[in-house]
């Protein structure tokens, strides 16, 4: 159903060329994504895992996500090989079983005044189930679900992974939380940039470290444009600087000899959500598949990876991850985006 | 002849990079040759594959031990593997049966909007129907308490024993149809303008003044509450929360989103539009049933449909609208009960025959002991009708003023109206001759400064030291004021003629002198209040509140 709309697979070898000093004779040194998948075949999956959630009441929704994330990930390539999805249903779904069981402590917390009217600390209840969720569960489940995701993904046969420890996270998402709410907003690119050093430099594509060089005062222009100029244009503004925070962030990620490169602006990222905003309206919401694989394209067609992957130096360095985090995170709502 | 060498790549699952290599097929299973020589032999029964679905889509094999992988990216490889491999090959993808995916995924879409449509209209009410019977009542008491103390704080209720009982003989002789029932009804007066009553679950039913003071006989009201009770009887609220959420799951589970937020917040608009309509059809035609079982006229249930729709009139509402809002339209609602009592059996007697029910309804009025704190006038009203004007207008200004407030206010003999106090030019009566008149035919009175004279004339009026078209009201001093009703009447400008919004404008109009001369109460820019000023037209003074 789909026509695969990248260069063929083996005539893409570059020509043996001046490369870099760490560069392997042949080697390429600039990398980008492609997306083959469709938004029909999406669709197709996405309308069977509706169905098969329906009949089931519901236990099959974990195996349709596997189902789909399996779909983009094979259809997603580097280098000319795919990459490839291993997480189960299963998993998620006793992901999920536990983070419901988790969260129930917080819930109930934030809602004892419904279940009994007459409890006296109800006040005291609901704010420290609120704050139990923000200052424990989020890190969590983002730690938890980046940790899981990361292990189920493998490119080449080689897993990623992701090493950083929740108890770290969790001190500098409160410390850093607090820092912001003191600072009257000031301090949050700060908070911003550390959170997604965390995240970067903590993640392994096999033995090999992401890293990361941002800095807080470097992107805190970025952010300020954004407080003086959104206002003025009525909110658009955002666009541009969604566009000049990811150029920002992706150019000070690197993996091996290459580091990357991202091409967004915020016209094209305007045009982007516009048409995508226009396609759900117009098909009531059925055009979903089909957005989503704009983003995708959109994505990749704007990342690059600039430099040598020295693939052959990397080697397997799995790790074990369980699925709560997972569940946890689908559950609070933290979402997982790539390049967002 | 099947070619069974195939050129592909190695993944060992221990470096990164993938290594070229030649792949043969055998009856058994394959053999992956590289650079360094054979790497592996694997039997087809301990292959999956992971990848190769799709058309373009690299053909990926994995030992089921894991770790390795072998990639072919050609799809004819997949034919040929099924065919050298037969029998032991038929757990591979076969790239004929693609063409399927189409139709199966058309299938699937109907299917799901089919059973999801389903669900929506039948499944999850019956479950909800199923389902709320089951939850305890003392459960139900517990949050009706929680409901109450939300909607009625002890505060606002009114409480007087007296007229209190009347309400209470309505709720026994209506709950003696249901002797059943475990729930134990109690009503509760909010002292609220607002013209509603709600049925918390557990049996409390919540009856706010404005209802109360617009009924005009106790049947009015007993088809109100009965009404109300069987929202509780019928455990609507319960129904509606099982609704609520089982249409929110469902959602999410069609969405994939297992956050729900979004979907409960459609569910619940998808909920009330539905199931709220079903809910209150069902409290309608089962109220009624419910009068009629007691032995209290259905009439008056109708009568106050009547009376409540014409407050809000919907005839103008286009049906679209009609059922995008919450409650079955008015005249829909008006014609099924209409239907309904046609067919029942009319009792012979009036129900409380020993209540003046116009006194029982004043019942948070006489809790606060009679007339509101706040209104302390000085003098005595007296209303004073100049040129023709029919007399129940003036009778019904009397009785509202002091049933609402518990002012009590003197009518004046009619007296007719001065041809020269009329313009020619204009056809219009000069208000400042209408006072003067006023002072005219009633002297005593205008002399006396305890009187305070109201004239209410039915001819168009103008003010002649303003530059206006018309008035509807003067004043002159802090005794004497003149209202015209000539052009509140919605006929007088070629509209359909509606005698509940010429009261409510004259009672407002009137009401608003009665504030300034005996109340003394300020004019004020809040539009809750009837004290509200400047008066511009007829969209203000339909705008206004009728309270002090």
């Amino acid at each position: 159903m789909s026509v695969a709309s990248g260069p063929p697979q083996e005539a893409r070898r570059p020509p043996p060329g001046p490369g870099g000093p760490a560069a392997a004779p042949g080697e390429r040194l600039s990398h980008r994504l492609y997306f083959y998948g469709s938004g029909t075949d999406l669709f197709g999956i996405q309308a069977v895992n509706a169905l098969g959630t329906l009949l089931t009441l519901g236990f099959f929704h974990f195996w349709g996500k596997v189902r789909g994330l399996r779909y983009v990930l094979s259809q997603t390539e580097l280098d000319g090989d795919r990459f490839a999805y291993h997480g189960t249903g299963r998993e998620l779904l006793s992901g999920f079983a536990k983070a419901a069981l988790l969260l129930a402590v917080p819930f109930g917390l934030m809602n004892v005044r419904n279940v009994d009217p007459t409890f006296g600390l109800q006040i005291e209840a609901a704010i420290l189930g609120y704050a139990l969720i923000y200052f424990l569960f989020v890190p969590l489940a983002v730690v938890g679900a980046r940790r899981y995701r990361l292990s189920r993904i493998s490119w080449r046969a080689i897993r990623f992974s992701f090493r950083g420890p929740v108890r770290s996270f969790v001190r500098l998402f409160a410390r850093d939380s607090i820092l912001t709410l003191l600072s009257a907003g000031l301090y949050y690119p700060w908070f911003a940039v550390r959170r997604h050093a965390f995240l970067v430099s903590h993640s392994y594509f096999g033995t090999e470290p992401f890293r990361f060089d941002g800095r807080g005062q470097e992107i805190f222009p970025v952010y300020a444009r954004l407080v003086l100029l959104g206002p003025l244009t009525v909110g658009l503004y955002w666009f541009w600087f969604q566009a000049a925070r990811q150029r920002y962030l992706w150019a000070h990620t690197a993996i091996a000899g290459a580091r990357f490169e991202s091409a967004v602006t915020g016209g094209r990222l305007l045009r982007l959500r516009l048409g995508n905003a226009l396609l759900l309206l117009g098909t009531l919401g059925l055009a979903w598949p089909w957005t989503r694989v704009r983003n995708l394209r959109f994505a990749f067609l704007n990342l690059r990876l600039r430099g040598a992957l020295e693939a052959a130096a990397i080697s397997q360095d799995a790790r074990a991850a369980a699925a709560s985090g997972e569940g946890l995170a689908g559950l609070v709502g933290t979402g997982f985006e790539l390049g967002a | 002849m099947t070619r069974t060498t195939w050129p592909g790549f190695y993944l060992d699952g221990r470096q990164a990079e993938r290594q070229a290599a030649e792949v043969r097929l055998t009856p058994d299973g394959l053999e992956v040759l590289t650079q360094r020589g054979l790497r592996a032999r694997w039997a087809y029964g301990d292959l999956r594959q992971t990848q190769g679905f799709y058309p373009g889509e690299q053909v990926r094999l994995e030992p089921r031990a894991g770790g390795e992988a072998v990639v072919v990216p050609a799809d004819a490889f997949l034919i040929a593997l099924r065919q050298v491999g037969g029998a032991r090959a038929r757990h591979f993808h076969d790239p004929g049966r693609r063409w399927l995916r189409g139709p199966a995924a058309v299938a699937a879409a109907l299917a799901v909007l089919g059973l999801a449509g389903a669900a929506y209209v039948w499944v999850i009410p019956a479950a909800a129907s199923a389902l709320a019977p089951r939850v305890p009542v003392a459960w139900e008491e517990r949050v009706g308490q929680g409901v109450l103390e939300y909607l009625a704080p002890s505060e606002e209720r009114c409480e007087d024993p007296p007229r209190g009982r009347a309400l209470d003989a309505i709720v026994a002789t209506l709950a003696a149809t249901v002797p059943e029932t475990p729930y134990r009804f109690r009503v509760v007066v909010v002292d609220d303008p607002a013209v509603n009553a709600l049925a918390g679950p557990g049996g409390y039913v919540v009856v706010y003044r404005g209802l109360l003071e617009r009924t005009e006989s106790a049947e009015e009201l007993a088809g109100v509450l009965a009404h109300e009770l069987q929202h509780v009887l019928r455990r609507h609220v319960a129904r509606a929360v099982v609704q609520h959420t089982s249409t929110g799951l469902l959602l999410a589970g069609l969405t994939g989103d297992a956050s729900g937020g979004v979907a409960l917040e459609v569910a619940r608009v998808l909920g009330q539009l539905r199931y709220g309509r079903q809910h209150e059809r069902e409290a309608d035609a089962e109220g009624l049933r419910m009068l009629v079982a007691a032995g209290i006229d259905p009439a008056g249930m109708i009568r106050f449909f009547e009376t409540l729709n014409e407050a809000e009139p919907d005839d103008q509402a286009p049906a679209l609208l009609d059922y995008l809002s919450t409650h079955p339209a008015g005249r829909e609602r008006l014609e099924t009960l209409r239907g309904l009592a046609a067919a029942a059996v009319r009792p012979a007697g009036k129900l409380l025959p020993a209540y003046d029910w116009t006194d029982v309804r004043r019942l948070c009025l006489a809790a606060r002991g009679g007339a509101p704190v706040a209104l302390d006038g000085r003098g005595r009203v007296y209303l004073a009708p100049l040129g023709p004007l029919p007399p129940e207008t003036v009778e019904r200004l009397v009785t509202y003023y002091s049933d609402r407030f518990g002012l009590q206010l003197e009518t004046l003999p009619g007296a007719p109206l001065d041809p020269d106090a009329i313009d020619p030019g204009r056809g219009q009566l000069a208000a400042e001759e209408a006072i003067a008149l006023l002072g005219r035919r009633h002297p005593t009175l205008a002399a006396d400064p305890e009187a305070i004279l109201i004239g209410i004339t039915a001819h168009d009026m103008y003010i002649r030291s303003a530059g206006w078209r018309f008035a509807f009201a003067y004043r002159i001093g802090d005794r004497l004021a003149v209202v015209s009703t000539a052009r509140l009447d919605p006929a007088s400008y070629g509209a359909p003629p509606d005698p509940g919004l010429f009261e409510a404008r004259l009672r407002k109009m009137v009401a608003k002198q009665i504030g300034l001369l005996h109340l003394r109460l300020p004019e004020t820019r809040e539009w809750g209040s009837v004290m509200h000023g400047p008066v511009r037209g007829l969209d203000d003074l339909d705008e206004m509140g009728e309270d002090f």
